[in-house]
């Protein structure tokens, strides 16, 4: 054999062993009856999809349905799930962002719950929490239900501050006692943005879009004064524009008060253990319509349309809904680093959580509000950002940046 | 055509060795640059087929796009911020580490330590660095000498911050170069000058700087080119819990922060592909010009 053949025998060996190896395979799938098979994507961690698979197990047994649950990280989610529908290689069920699931479905690419299984749908999203109800449903179409919810919720230190402030003025007030000692309040999730502006709009009557969701709403009056009270804790009241590590601030006294997620509790128990019994939450500071509306958000889970099982996917988002097993992944995100709080209310009456915590978060829950489900929302927010950063940070007259704001969420709507 | 066929038998094992890179070549790389050629000339946003619109998306970015500028802006001062200053201080350290010092390889790997830490990881601990009030490592250090702490990643000390963390993490790399630039200029040129009585300043001026130069221009213009691309550290300092990159206000936003939010988060894959265009059309005059300059001073 000369030198030169050598590469040619080893591709022709290559070729042989592939072909063999290919009928090998058919032969396999032939024989063997096809097993029942849900694939699950979770934006999250690892851990917690290790967990539902583990669930699977249980499912398995009662329904004879094998599902895998992977895990995908949040930075390439959204990507991953447009590019798995252009190649037609989505998963049976997909857990995402709030306001995915009405994106991907006005594709065409999920299955419109309320139209396929109304019955079931009704009984499951009738104690889901309003907020979140309300962000799911676009039009009469629902192609995703809650997986889990993160809440706003009011942090301070009960050894320094007395009692939470219960209003708006109270909160202003409390800010000027703690401004006198050098100290503040920090803003954490979705500050200086949108996020951190809507619990002030909706608790001072005012929305992003009207009831219909065919008009932009932010050049109301109501939408002004919040945007003037929310800017004014930063430019009057010393609320920091930048990120402060806020465990560590929070542990010094320093920033004594702070509204974030609910998983800063976890944080919190994690950074500062020596702080334990010396801090607490409350519902945010009611506007001046009564209203303590906070931001509520979480995943959902939907199934998309090129599902072999619809039919068994839809068992398995039933099954996860149910609350004995929401409150298996409640306790198992205890050991671990994640938060999960339950998107059920009836899941809420049997959760083991102390009530000290458990009250405050209900009751917050119960007056939440999701993103709104418009589309072309997402495209939107990022001049809402742009409109809270120039009022508080180049002086920009309020009115005039909401109405710019307003005239791009405008455009935004009809596309 | 027979011949031609003669030719190919011979050279078989060598065309099946080309074969495999020649293939990734092709597919990753040749066809994407000119399907982005054809897609920067449409509206495309990966689920419905592109739809040609000609130079629109050109047309746009350069006369309707206010945050292109703002972007094409960021990216010259970073590059301006970067890419002298990186080069006087990777040369100063070479000299130095040129001469006769002790625990020279010991500097070396020291100050090239950074070159092999992945960016990423650099970005995330320079961030803890960075934090504001009184709480990053650079503030504690400011405030416990009497000055007051800055707000590194406000609006206005974005950029400059990014700036300084990439002047230091880039040093290493450009060092080295220079280290194999200067022991390739012959001694004898030195003595000639140090006979001719030259000071130290005469003969880094009138030896060493002339005999570096096709060093010096591969190194402006690699440090030019990678500059201008920009990304990994402008994710990393700016990203908000929304995936939004570029920082408050955009302060800063570089090209190709625009580049991938364009493109990978809002799937505007015809604009983003006119914007690499752009990028690539800028860098090929920036890098023409950088060679007219240097070439002609090259004399031996």
């Amino acid at each position: 054999m000369h030198g030169r053949d050598i590469p040619i025998a080893i591709a022709k060996a290559l070729v042989f062993s592939l072909m063999i190896f290919t009928v090998f395979c058919l032969a396999g799938c032939g024989k063997v009856p096809e097993e029942k098979k849900i694939l699950m994507w979770l934006v999250g961690s690892e851990k917690q999809a290790q967990k539902i698979t583990e669930l699977g197990l249980d499912f398995y047994k009662q329904t004879g349905v094998k599902v895998s649950c992977e895990a995908i990280s949040w930075g390439e989610a959204h990507s991953k799930y447009l590019t798995s529908v252009v190649g037609e290689v989505t998963p049976d069920i997909g857990t995402m962002g709030l306001t995915w699931g009405t994106e991907f479905g006005n594709l065409g690419a999920m299955v419109d719950l309320n139209r396929e299984f109304p019955d079931d749908l009704s009984e499951l999203t009738s104690s889901i929490f309003p907020g979140l109800a309300g962000s799911i449903r676009y039009n009469d179409s629902i192609f995703a239900v809650p997986f889990d919810m993160s809440e706003y919720i009011m942090f301070y230190r009960c050894d320094i501050i007395k009692e939470p402030p219960r209003t708006w003025k109270a909160l202003t007030s409390l800010l000027s006692e703690l401004n006198s000692s050098g100290r503040s309040m920090i803003i954490d999730w979705g500050g200086m943005g949108w996020i951190g502006y809507s619990p002030f709009l909706w608790q001072n009557g005012g929305d992003y879009y009207d009831k219909d969701m065919t008009s932009a709403t932010l050049d109301s009056d109501k939408a002004l004064e919040a945007m003037k009270f929310f800017t004014s804790l930063y430019k009057s009241y010393e609320v920091p524009v930048e990120n402060r590590p806020v465990e560590q601030s929070f542990k010094i006294g320093e920033y004594p008060i702070f509204i974030s997620g609910n998983w800063k509790m976890k944080s919190l128990s994690d950074i500062a253990p020596e702080l334990k019994g010396k801090w607490a939450i409350a519902t945010l500071p009611a506007g001046p319509t009564g209203k303590k509306t906070g931001f509520i958000g979480g995943r959902v889970m939907g199934i998309f349309s090129l599902s072999k099982h619809k039919k068994e996917a839809w068992e398995f988002i039933k099954y996860l809904s149910r609350p004995d097993i929401q409150i298996k992944l409640y306790e198992d995100t205890l050991e671990s680093h994640d938060t999960y709080l339950p998107p059920n209310i009836k899941t809420w009456n049997l959760l083991p959580m102390e009530d000290s915590f458990k009250r405050p978060l209900l009751d917050q829950a119960m007056d939440s509000k999701g993103p709104p489900s418009v589309l072309g929302w997402d495209d939107s927010t990022r001049f809402i950002d742009t409109a809270i950063q120039l009022v508080v940070l180049k002086n920009k007259d309020a009115g005039a940046a909401l109405k710019d704001a307003d005239n791009e969420l405008e455009r935004r709507i009809r596309r | 055509m027979n011949s031609a066929l003669k030719e190919f038998n011979k050279q078989k094992s060598a065309y099946i060795f080309i074969a495999p890179s020649f293939i990734i070549f092709t597919v990753f790389l040749i066809i994407p640059v000119f399907a982005s050629l054809y897609w920067s000339l449409t509206e495309y946003n990966i689920l419905q087929p592109p739809k040609f619109v000609g130079f629109q998306n050109y047309i746009n970015i350069l006369f309707h796009d206010p945050r292109f500028w703002k972007a094409m802006a960021n990216t010259v001062i970073f590059v301006a911020g970067t890419v002298p200053t990186s080069i006087a201080i990777s040369l100063l350290l070479a000299i130095a580490i040129d001469q006769n010092i002790r625990f020279k390889n010991w500097f070396k790997t020291f100050f090239f330590i950074p070159s092999i830490t992945s960016i990423i990881a650099i970005s995330v601990i320079w961030k803890w660095l960075y934090a504001s009030g009184k709480y990053g490592l650079f503030n504690h250090l400011l405030t416990s000498i009497g000055l007051p702490s800055v707000n590194w990643l406000g609006v206005t000390w974005t950029l400059p911050s990014i700036i300084l963390m990439s002047v230091w993490g880039g040093l290493g790399y450009n060092m080295i170069l220079f280290l194999a630039g200067l022991q390739g200029i012959p001694h004898v040129f030195y003595e000639a000058a140090e006979v001719d009585g030259a000071s130290e300043w005469d003969k880094f001026r009138n030896v060493t700087l002339p005999l570096l130069r096709p060093t010096m221009l591969f190194v402006t213009i690699m440090s030019v080119i990678s500059a201008f691309q920009v990304f990994e550290q402008v994710y990393i300092m700016t990203y908000n819990s929304e995936g939004a990159v570029g920082g408050t206000l955009d302060c800063a936003l570089t090209i190709v922060a625009y580049l991938y939010e364009t493109g990978f988060q809002r799937f505007s894959m015809g604009y983003a592909s006119a914007l690499a265009y752009l990028i690539f059309f800028i860098l090929f005059i920036v890098t023409i010009v950088n060679m007219k300059i240097v070439e002609k001073k090259v004399e031996y």
